[in-house]
């Protein structure tokens, strides 16, 4: 009796090499990868389960256990390719061309829900793939450093009480495009890229896919960039210096700044909230860690979540001339996420020593945050150390300070005023005069801002006063009669104004109001 | 044309009334930014110094893992 042919056989009869999805839980998916190491790359048995023990369960660890994933094999990657065409096509061994690509979901998929084949609405059944849909991870021919590209949302790791700088990274999945709100990442191969070059890379992946002023780049261009301060070849990459790391990033178009934490420590300046200032700002920061035997680069890209009563039961950091003691957010202790290409997305990581944290092998373990590189936009020229120094001066100012000797928070950061202005339109609790005002002032892309909130309104969520100061006043003369970078404050009822030099004063009234939440996701 | 006004326009009206513009003299203002500019002057030249040594401080070590 003749028996019909399934679309498989169809497929496989008519279509040379087929491209071929299939889904699995997440427990099942390793020995799988494993098979396709033997049967499309051509690796032992015991070599390809040992590669995928070692990588890729390390990496599944991390995640929660009620994932599907969506394999997709002779993936086309654009990273891998670039570093192929670059580099593995110039050696002898027949270097292979394709990757697998896994696609996480928080729930269970089969491959009908990727296609429209009844009177289902396209948007219905995209928002449901949407909706469940928790990115990507790339696995590359370069056994055994298999991670390759990644973007993993956070809500797919078992940690996930964590804020972050994320961006929106697209992707497709059998076909669908999608997008998912994640951090880049990827491991290095230790021949095309090492730590120094992949916190390039995702930096500007980060910045690219988040704003148009930026653009991602492959690891081939910042090669080329590189080349013209490098006195030795690039490949097989030997890794970079902090410098050569500062130089790529302003190559790229930022104003990169580098701080050290000997030179900042000598006059006791606290280092780490440095870190904290432009991670709270939502801009990742480029780390590096040493100790006498090892150099390493990760990047800082967020912070774990506070309860407000954690913040307000901390003592204050520092009591003003006024008698104003304050607890400064950015001086908190807590844990950061650290962006490490040695290890999976998201490790989580004190600022003191934070190999103790997530790295077993203990030769890490005294490695120090000695520096970091900053990527800012080009033109933010007032820098989180004088910003700081700035808003504390006017903390505790006679007249536009807090003056009535309550304990409070200080939270200080970047905004862009794009986002920040919207947040004030948006905000519900702001004084409606205050908000008018602050919507016609003429203001620079970023400004910073410092919030300051009485300890019951911090565990509200809200603040009671507000500082701004103007992001392209670097506030660099000595003898200055004048400091204009404060365009604006709100203080005990009072909105005061800066017109280049000459302050303005409203008399309005006190009003505790919503929390700027913008900047970390 | 007058018409009514929006919701938003009355409690601004109403904010707006029960507000008002407290000039601030010379010597106000001089206050304000003297106080601002406190200290800023060691502070500055501390940070200049410590922005050049920091150039400085960053050896060639290479960042492998």
């Amino acid at each position: 009796m003749d028996q019909s042919p399934s679309i498989i056989d169809i497929i496989t009869e008519n279509i040379k090499n087929p491209l071929r999805v299939e889904i699995f839980p997440i427990d099942q998916v390793a020995a799988h990868i494993s098979t396709l190491f033997v049967e499309d790359y051509g690796l032992a048995v015991a070599v390809a389960d040992k590669i995928v023990a070692k990588h890729l369960v390390d990496y599944f660890k991390t995640l929660k256990e009620n994932l599907y994933v969506l394999v997709e094999r002779k993936y086309v990657d654009k990273m891998y390719r670039d570093a192929y065409y670059h580099y593995y096509s110039s050696k002898l061994n027949p270097y292979y061309r394709d990757c697998i690509r896994l696609s996480f979901f928080d729930t269970e998929m089969v491959t009908d829900d990727f296609k429209r084949f009844d009177a289902t609405g396209i948007e219905t059944l995209k928002s449901r793939i949407s909706e469940h849909y928790l990115g990507f991870l790339v696995l590359r021919p370069t056994f055994p450093r298999i991670i390759g590209r990644n973007a993993l949302s956070p809500r797919a790791i078992i940690n996930d009480n964590i804020e972050c700088c994320l961006a929106k990274i697209a992707a497709t999945v059998y076909a669908v495009k999608q997008k998912v709100l994640a951090f880049p990442h990827a491991s290095q191969d230790h021949q095309t890229m090492t730590c120094a070059e992949t916190t390039v890379w995702s930096i500007l992946e980060y910045f690219g896919n988040k704003y148009p002023e930026y653009k991602p780049v492959l690891l081939s261009t910042i090669n080329q960039t590189l080349h013209k301060f490098s006195y030795k070849r690039l490949l097989p990459s030997d890794g970079l210096t902090a410098e050569q790391i500062t130089y790529a990033i302003r190559d790229f178009g930022f104003g990169a700044m580098i701080y050290s934490r000997e030179e900042q420590e000598k006059v006791s300046y606290d280092f780490n909230s440095i870190i904290s200032t432009y991670v709270e700002s939502g801009i990742p920061v480029i780390a590096v860690l040493e100790n006498e035997e090892l150099g390493h680069a990760v990047n800082i890209i967020g912070r774990t979540k506070h309860s407000p009563g954690s913040v307000t039961g901390t003592e204050p950091h520092v009591t003003l001339s006024n008698g104003l003691a304050v607890i400064d957010f950015n001086k908190i202790e807590r844990k950061y996420v650290l962006i490490d290409d040695n290890q999976p997305p998201y490790q989580l990581a004190k600022l003191d020593k934070p190999c103790e944290d997530y790295i077993t092998d203990e030769r890490w373990h005294s490695c120090d945050i000695t520096n970091i590189i900053v990527p800012l936009y080009h033109r933010i020229y007032l820098d989180a150390v004088v910003a700081t120094k700035n808003f504390y001066n006017a903390f505790r100012n006679s007249i536009i300070g807090v003056n009535d000797g309550e304990k409070r928070v200080a939270r200080i950061f970047l905004a862009s005023t794009r986002t920040y202005k919207q947040y004030v339109a948006m905000n519900e609790t702001l004084n409606i005069l205050v908000k008018e005002m602050i919507l016609a002032l003429p203001m620079p892309k970023f400004i910073w801002v410092a919030e300051v909130s009485k300890l019951d309104s911090y565990e509200k969520g809200d603040c009671d006063e507000l500082y701004i100061q103007d992001a392209t006043e670097p506030y660099k003369n000595s003898d200055v009669l004048s400091n204009l970078s404060f365009l604006a404050c709100y203080t005990d009822g009072t909105f005061f104004v800066q017109n280049f030099g000459k302050f303005e004063r409203v008399r309005t009234f006190a009003h505790p109001f919503q929390q700027f939440k913008e900047n970390l996701n | 044309m007058t018409g009514s006004k929006s919701k938003y326009e009355l409690m601004l009206a109403d904010i707006a009334a029960k507000s008002k513009k407290v000039p601030i003299t010379d010597a106000e203002n001089f206050q304000i930014i003297r106080e601002l500019n406190e200290g800023m002057e060691d502070f500055l030249l501390t940070q200049k110094k410590i922005e050049k040594n920091s150039a400085n401080h960053l050896r060639g070590v290479c960042l492998n893992a």
